[in-house]
């Protein structure tokens, strides 16, 4: 194989993986939507979750050139890590709870944009 | 010259896979764990040249990782990379007291990533074949 097939099949298999990482999301999009049904309904439990999960698309999303979801999980992050790391008499509950809620409606709106407008999903 | 083995410590499974192919394609071996404690495990089983780290890990932290790793007697000599989406002005500095040989926020760009591990590794010409590009992608 001389160097321009192995740069070919380099570009072909990173094609590959960036496409399973969109359909990967893809499929954990109801998760993230239940998630912040409980976070919505005043369930914190489902905290931890989401910011392994923003935390994750937050540098997937960034690797793989999805900047608009690599952002939004940045910003459900910085609230997560505001509002697990700070006891709850100092935080504004349900406002910090809604900001929280709607930057997450933000990232499955864009999930659900790169989904429709990146690689063919099979 | 000995093909240089580097050890990519993410739990998401396509960067892994990403790294993998790049570093392949320029020429390195790899190997794979997924959290703090399969980190260290990992190390001591293939002994690797160099660790690139992310600190995002689940079951401890890579901070974690690295204290495992720096309290070994020959695989705190080992080279760390810390690769992390994390803020860096909150992490940067304490992974380097830490230990660590370098810290790169995600997206890491491939050819800043591929001049670390050569300085890391102590290479001073690409680990490609001559005439071959180094950083693709």
């Amino acid at each position: 194989m001389d160097n321009f097939d192995k740069q070919a099949r380099l570009q072909e298999q990173l094609a590959e993986i960036r496409e399973s990482f969109l359909r990967r999301t893809q499929g954990e999009l109801p998760l993230l939507g239940e998630l912040l049904g409980r976070i919505e309904a005043g369930d914190s439990t489902g905290l931890a979750q989401l910011q392994i999960f923003a935390h994750r698309m937050r540098g997937s999303g960034a690797t793989f050139d999805f900047a608009a979801i690599s952002e939004s999980a940045g910003q459900v992050e910085n609230l997560l890590e505001l509002l697990v790391g700070t006891s709850a008499a100092s935080v504004d509950g349900p406002h910090d709870l809604r900001c929280l809620v709607e930057c997450g409606r933000r990232l499955v709106l864009e999930i659900g944009a790169a989904t429709a407008h990146g690689p063919t999903l099979g | 010259m000995a093909i240089k083995k580097i050890l990519i410590v993410d739990d998401d499974p396509d960067i892994r896979e990403g790294m993998h192919v790049r570093l392949k394609y320029n020429g390195y071996d790899t190997c794979f764990a997924t959290d703090a404690l399969s980190c260290v495990a990992m190390a001591r089983k293939e002994e690797p040249d160099l660790i690139i780290l992310d600190l995002g890990l689940p079951e401890g932290d890579g901070f974690l990782a690295i204290e495992g790793l720096k309290r070994h007697s020959t695989l705190k000599l080992i080279p760390i990379v810390v690769v992390s989406a994390r803020d860096a002005r909150a992490n940067q500095e304490r992974a380097i007291k830490a230990g660590a040989a370098a810290y790169l926020q995600k997206p890491v760009d491939n050819a800043e990533l591929l001049a670390v591990i050569r300085k890391g590794l102590g290479q001073v010409a690409p680990a490609v074949e001559p005439g071959k590009t180094a950083v693709i992608a």
